[in-house]
């Protein structure tokens, strides 16, 4: 693991008991985030990318379990730790997430109160984990506000969570989310939800933060278009699986997994195609074998034998 | 020769203005369509994008007389001649209904939970072609291996289905009248890429076997691009722009269709989003 890592999941399983039975939601999944890069995680709907995100905060609940793995920390200036072995209710965990890691969402509706206003909310956020007066916290809270976007912000502290629009309550989720300095800042589907102008302003917005303060962003996505915008590094899930990592210029101009391919194919693309090509919509592990991930040139890595691997992509 | 399936015409849709209160009453009006035309040939797909708000399912939904229209006309070349659907009573309207049919996002949002796939089907047999209830049954199974699905999908209920499945079986249920006009809203919103990409293949080829007319509402401007060859494009109520489609996508000139266009991530990561800025533009 090189220094520049700021996370580094290795051989990552989460299992889910259902009456059904036993179903490996994520299954022996490995990914670096390389510090103030943009990771994003892309797949379709049940690959595993929203119970992957839990895990590295440790907020699998039953029937879910972590069955195997490790979550290796190296926040900066300090020692790395394992995730996964510490104890609940420690204050090491305590800090892991509300300090160092921290989350939004594609509906920021759910983790907003509606009868607390916006105002009380952000201060709320920063009165837990800062030790300042209600007057520093009023005065931080608008700062932040403005600092994602939000015009007005001492105004529009006053307002209740309605009387936002969706872009905008995912500004104040992203300005909740900073108070605390994080370090990751995991963004699970965070523009599904929002017109697609709305979607260019949060993306830009979430681009510019990283850049000028340095945060790590786990980005998690269906939209490979999205992928494209805002990624340096990509990692694409298909049930509970790895299949190809490598580079977003790699995984979108050059994908090596058919996989990945198809999924690129079936974009309907700017320029009109005359049929779209679909992935095959079986359910069925065998349509992709699960072969583990192997290194390719060009530090990029591929779930395939290496007899189904073009000769110019071998080390 | 032109031959328009559906002419709209000066089409306006408001809804009251309700002041909250113990005894709620009407303080005003909001028009959610505005004064819109447009009209849609026979055998083509028409999309319909824009925010969400912009009118385009109380549009359609008008159109259909789901809900009343304020004014205007929309004049449907039905199977016996052309009517104006904003004239006709609610009974004149039922055997238009018939002949035009919609695709929603959840087909079964609005459907009794208990309902088999063979009754979702042959619903709309049952109400509008008793008289063939003997064939009901062969019809529905023709319709289910039309949109690909198996014959024995028919005793199990919808939530059995993946998102796919689902669409399709929503689609039969559409088409079993045989209709000429079939309004897809956001049809394909939520369904993963792959799947939308079949759907979309599965609606294309329906189209030609049935010769069908679509009306395609959509807020993702790529789908619209891929399927349909004429667009509307609505902002607040009123279409801003309309026109072939790779006239709108190459050649916007309303200052809202080139704001929708910027927004769009390409797929290419050497093509950075630079969306244009709302402020600088006039978009009334
Ligand atoms: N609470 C739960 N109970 C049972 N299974 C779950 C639960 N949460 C997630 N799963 C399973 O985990 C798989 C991956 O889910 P998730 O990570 O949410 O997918 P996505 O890639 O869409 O974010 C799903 O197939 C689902 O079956
Ligand atoms: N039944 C209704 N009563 C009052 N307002 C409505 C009703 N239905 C829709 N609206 C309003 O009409 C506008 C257009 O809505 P809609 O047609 O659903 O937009 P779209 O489908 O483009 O997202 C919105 O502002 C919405 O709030
Ligand atoms: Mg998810
Ligand atoms: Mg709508």
């Amino acid at each position: 693991m090189s220094i520049d890592t700021i996370l580094s999941i290795r051989g990552l399983s989460v299992m889910f008991k259902t009456e059904i039975g036993e179903h490996l939601a994520v299954n022996n999944v490995s990914l670096d985030m390389k510090r103030s890069q943009t990771t994003a995680i892309v797949g379709e709907s049940g690959s595993g990318k929203s119970v992957t995100a839990y895990a590295m905060m440790r907020l699998i609940q039953a029937p879910g379990k972590i069955t195997s793995g490790q979550i290796i920390c190296t926040p900066a200036q300090q020692e790395s730790f394992d995730v996964l072995q510490l104890a609940d209710n420690s204050d090491a965990l305590y800090h892991l997430r509300g300090g160092l890691m921290a989350m939004i969402f594609q509906e920021p509706m759910t983790a907003l109160s509606p009868v607390h206003t916006i105002g009380n909310q952000v201060m709320e956020a920063i009165l837990t984990h800062q030790s300042v007066t209600k007057a520093e916290a009023f005065e931080l809270a608008c700062a932040m506000l403005d600092r994602v976007g939000i015009a007005d912000a001492s105004q529009r502290m006053q307002q209740y969570p309605f009387e936002f629009s969706g872009g905008m309550r995912q500004r104040v989720m992203i300005a909740m989310a900073l108070v605390c300095k994080p370090q990751i800042l995991i963004c699970d589907e965070p523009t599904t939800a929002l017109d697609v102008t709305i979607q260019a302003e949060i993306l830009a917005l979430l681009k510019e933060l990283k850049e000028t303060i340095q945060i790590s962003l786990l980005f998690i996505t269906h939209d490979l278009a999205v992928v494209a915008q805002i990624a340096d590094q990509v990692m694409v899930m298909n049930q509970g699986r790895v299949l190809e990592t490598g580079s977003v210029r790699q995984i979108l101009n050059d994908p090596i997994h058919p996989y990945t391919q198809n999924l690129i194919a079936a974009v309907p693309g700017m320029k009109q195609q005359d049929r779209l090509r679909p992935v095959s919509n079986k359910p069925d592990p065998t349509d992709y074998p699960s072969y583990s991930l192997i290194p390719v040139k060009g530090d990029r890595q591929v779930a395939l034998p290496v007899s189904l691997i073009p000769e110019e992509y071998h080390l | 020769m032109t031959d328009n399936i559906l002419e709209v015409n000066n089409f306006s849709v408001k809804f009251p203005l309700m002041k909250r209160g113990l005894l709620s009453r009407q303080v005003g009006e909001f028009t959610a369509v505005n004064n819109v035309s447009f009209s849609v040939q026979r055998g083509s797909s028409l999309g319909i994008v824009g925010e969400s708000g912009s009118g385009k399912t109380t549009l359609v939904r008008a159109i259909l007389r789901a809900i009343d229209p304020a004014s205007g006309s929309a004049v449907f070349q039905s199977h016996t001649g052309a009517v104006d659907l904003c004239q006709l009573s609610n009974k004149a309207l039922i055997p238009l209904r018939m002949q035009m049919q919609m695709i929603f996002q959840d087909p079964f949002a609005s459907l009794n939970p208990r309902m088999k796939v063979a009754d979702i089907v042959s619903e709309p047999l049952v109400i509008h072609r008793p008289e063939q209830h003997r064939e009901h049954r062969q019809m529905v199974i023709h319709m289910l291996e039309r949109v690909g699905l198996e014959a024995d999908t028919l005793h199990r209920f919808p939530h059995a289905f993946s998102g796919g499945q689902r669409q399709r079986i929503g689609i039969a249920r559409a088409l079993i009248l045989n209709p000429s006009l079939v309004i897809c809203d956001e049809a394909v919103s939520a369904l993963d890429v792959s799947v939308q990409a079949q759907v979309l293949n599965l609606l294309v080829d329906l189209q030609q076997e049935m010769n069908l007319t679509y009306i395609f509402v959509a807020h993702d401007l790529n789908v619209v691009h891929h399927f349909c060859e004429q667009a509307l494009v609505m902002y607040h109520g009123s279409v801003v722009e309309s026109g072939p489609v790779e006239q709108i996508f190459t050649s916007p000139r309303h200052d809202y269709t080139r704001l929708l266009l910027s927004a769009i991530p390409s797929l290419d990561p050497d093509i950075k989003l630079s969306p244009l800025d709302r402020n600088s533009l006039s978009l009334e």
